[in-house]
């Protein structure tokens, strides 16, 4: 039987790092914006915990992200799991930055998990009609998101 | 239909069962948050309320609702030994199958 661990991973683990290049949000498109892969001899489903026996252990999930000209961008999210190809996405959670701002609880989603070399994937379809550019190396940019480990 | 109204099985009318079922029902719902279900320990549990309710409550209704409980904890212990009888299924609820992307 897998052992599990639970992590928070990170703007950084997602490829939200100084050295990544920013990436353009097309108004009325669902855009990538990072992904993490998972590792060798892994298998990891997104969120933590769970509200059985009347105890809610669940771990929020919280993202901002901020456009070059130092705003918060808004819009919609999906949080999703890809296989290695990014052929097949199944999507775990989708909601508003304006939530997401505060954090919302994500529960581990146990029916489903990534294995070895898919992904945990993030989505974005902002506002608007503009297009907006996301500055990864904001500052304010922040991304905590709960994950169960198996190994 | 009139014979389907006069069921009954030894002393249990067609309305007993129906209530016992609805009562049933609820209280699975209810206590799955505290007790969880289909386990030995929520069995056991649900067989002793099922009997302190039924001398607790007074009449016909502590009848139902005794009724209900017994046969859910009785249902639990029966699901725990002969739904997969694993050592987590006896003492916990059993998890659900993984699938993997």
């Amino acid at each position: 039987m897998a052992q599990k661990f639970q992590r928070y991973y990170n703007e950084a683990d997602f490829g939200f790092g100084d050295s990544d290049s920013d990436i353009t949000l097309t108004a009325g498109k669902w855009t990538e914006i990072g992904s993490l892969q998972v590792g060798a001899q892994q298998e990891v489903a997104w969120g933590i915990g769970n509200t059985s026996g009347g105890v809610d252990t669940r771990r929020k999930i919280t993202l901002r992200v901020d456009h070059t000209d130092g705003n918060q961008i808004h819009g919609v999210v999906r949080f999703a799991y890809a296989n290695a190809t990014k052929t097949d996405i199944k999507i775990v959670l989708e909601d508003r930055t304006q939530n997401l701002d505060d954090g919302v609880e994500l529960g581990e989603v146990t029916e489903l998990r990534a294995r070895e070399d898919s992904f945990l994937i993030i989505y974005m379809l902002i506002d608007g009609a503009s297009d907006k550019t996301l500055d990864v190396s904001d500052s304010d940019n922040t991304l905590l998101a709960p994950a169960t480990l198996y190994q | 239909m009139p014979e389907l109204l006069g069921v009954k099985s030894s002393k249990l009318s067609l309305m007993d069962a129906l209530l016992i079922a609805g009562a049933k029902i609820s209280s699975e719902k209810i206590l799955s948050a505290y007790v969880g279900n289909g386990s030995i320990m929520s069995g056991a549990i649900k067989l002793v309320g099922g009997s302190i309710m039924n001398k607790a409550v007074s009449g016909k209704a502590g009848d139902i609702i005794g009724t209900a409980l017994i046969v859910d904890g009785a249902e639990d212990v029966v699901t725990a030994f002969f739904g997969g009888a694993t050592a987590s299924g006896m003492i916990g609820s059993k998890q659900a199958k993984v699938n993997l992307i």
